[in-house]
């Protein structure tokens, strides 16, 4: 139960992205494509839980005047770590992404998971915590990459990032009337907005809805 | 003492732990990233023939320290001689990495900019059409003219085309001319009249005294583009903003200018710096308050700056 209550916390009630809007700049900036969403996502994804796991599992040996220098640490590390790795295994990728894998350092939910859960909760809760709000992250930013990629060049597709072969490509709404807004800063932006009250207007319906019961 | 130790002590035994795996993973992935930036050259090669065969060839006796790599290749019908060059353009701290490539009667066959940071629109120029159709397709000994507005990451990238063709010259056993890099023609825009309003330069002048041909001579100083740089380009100016001065030299008969000379140039290198050139300069002979004069396209600011001197030293002798 735990495992799902965690779930639906980084997915829902504690987005990261859009409800305690954390990680925007990457959001904004890489979610033109789905594949650049995927690759960013599960690179958070492994930061995030590999961090939150180092981190509890030191929590009783950090001293308290450094935890954030040594968080700093871990979490820079792990993210050189993980750039080099992509650098190697997927250039596509890495030439995708660019600065904003280094950016992964200061994005806000790593850190912030680090303070605020892993340095207080047991390694496996942490893996989870990570678990969780990497994968709400990831799912955030694989919607907003859809909803941008459609709009701004009628299609969706998907590449395999080892070896550029595409797994699939499906034209939506023909190029003709695709809305090149989308790809640039205003379009994410829009798209950020929309989906951020989405999630919020829900959230408010299922609270008043647990008030009514 | 003892608390502060410690703290010291963890933090760099963490850094120490987190060093060592950064480095072992570099280990396992620097040969495979070269592997990739290779295959990534030579698929660019395969674009120029795709029946040759490439191989490394060595470098070491570049001088210039601009050649990064050499590659020789051959099919059938031709032979080629590639190197991949790195320079620093305008930007300072990153560099201008590009291909040249020659085939065996010392035509360029190849130019293809990798990467470079320089300034949209303005040294990122040498990446356009603009630039490589002055490259491509030129022979051994032909000069290349720098960009106007983009001097500094045109000369860069022309003087590592320089060493490339120096290269060359060695590995295919031809005599190569060594080239200067030209000055770019001037690019004149919009007029601009010596008794328009120049108050936002605040030119100022002071009457030194008159030169051997009895010409009077007037120290000018005016504001230039504002770029505040104290460590950067513009250290040798000193100034808190950006500063130009000149001498003007006017005939005491006809008022007229004779010659300007120029003194310092606080503006931006590479592209201001084509208004303070000889060849713009000489413009300003023979230029009275009413005259018009021609500003530089895309060192207009520079230009205004000079004709704001000159119209302040003509005042002076009204």
């Amino acid at each position: 139960m735990n495992f799902i209550k965690n779930l639906k916390t980084g997915f829902i009630d504690e987005n990261p992205v859009f409800a305690l809007y954390l990680g925007i700049c990457s959001t904004l900036a890489i979610t033109t494509s789905l594949n650049n969403a995927l690759g960013m996502g599960v690179s958070v994804i492994a930061v995030l839980v590999l961090s939150n796991v180092i981190i509890s599992s030191l929590r009783k040996i950090i001293p308290d005047e450094i935890r954030i220098p040594v968080y700093i640490v871990i979490i820079a590390g792990l993210v050189t770590v993980v750039e080099m790795l992509i650098h190697a295994y997927s250039p596509s990728l890495y030439s995708a992404l660019g600065s904003f894998i280094n950016l992964i350092v200061v994005n806000c939910i790593i850190m912030g998971r680090a303070e605020s859960f892993a340095s207080k909760n047991n390694v496996v809760s942490s893996a989870l915590d990570g678990i969780g709000m990497g994968l709400g992250y990831t799912v955030s930013l694989v919607v907003m990459s859809f909803i941008r990629q459609i709009l701004s060049t009628g299609a969706i597709g998907l590449t395999n990032p080892f070896n550029e072969s595409v797994i699939f490509n499906l034209q939506i709404i023909p190029e003709a009337f695709s809305i090149s807004l989308f790809k640039t800063n205003v379009g994410a932006f829009l798209t950020f907005a929309i989906l951020a009250a989405a999630l919020a207007a829900y959230k408010n319906k299922s609270v008043s809805k647990g008030a009514k019961k | 003492m003892k608390k502060t130790m410690y703290l010291a002590c963890f933090l760099g035994i963490l850094c120490a732990i987190f060093g060592g795996a950064i480095s072992y993973v570099n280990e396992l992935t620097a040969p495979i990233i070269a592997q990739q930036a290779m295959a990534a050259e030579t698929a660019i090669f395969k674009e120029l023939d795709s029946e040759a065969t490439f191989s490394e060839i060595d470098i070491t006796s570049d001088a210039s320290g601009f050649i990064k790599k050499g590659y020789y290749g051959k099919s059938s019908s031709n032979e080629y001689y590639i190197y991949s060059v790195s320079v620093v353009g305008f930007n300072t701290g990153s560099s201008i990495d590009f291909i040249i490539g020659f085939n065996k009667s010392g035509d360029v066959v190849l130019y293809n900019v990798i990467s470079q940071q320089e300034t949209e629109g303005i040294g990122s120029r040498v990446t356009t059409e603009e630039f490589s159709s002055t490259v491509l397709n030129t022979k051994i000994n032909d000069s290349i003219s720098v960009l106007s507005g983009a001097t500094v990451s045109s000369s860069a990238v022309i003087n590592g085309i320089n060493a490339a063709k120096a290269m060359y010259g060695e590995s295919a056993g031809v005599a190569v001319e060594t080239q200067e890099v030209e000055a770019p023609s001037l690019n004149l825009g919009e007029k601009v009249s010596l008794n328009s309003e120049f108050n936002e330069f605040k030119a100022e002048c002071t009457q030194n005294e008159n030169d051997e041909e009895g010409n009077l001579v007037f120290a000018c100083s005016a504001r230039g583009y504002g770029l505040i740089d104290p460590t950067g380009h513009n250290a040798e100016s000193g100034h808190e903003y950006s500063k130009n001065e000149i001498l003007v030299m006017i005939n005491a008969e006809t008022k007229e200018v004779v010659k300007i000379e120029k003194v310092a140039f606080g503006d931006t290198e590479g592209i201001g710096d084509v208004a303070f050139g000889e060849e713009y300069l000489e413009i300003f002979e023979k230029a009275t308050i009413d005259s018009e004069i021609d500003t530089v396209t895309n060192a207009t600011w520079s230009s205004k700056s000079v004709a704001s001197m000159v119209q302040a030293a003509l005042k002076m002798v009204e």
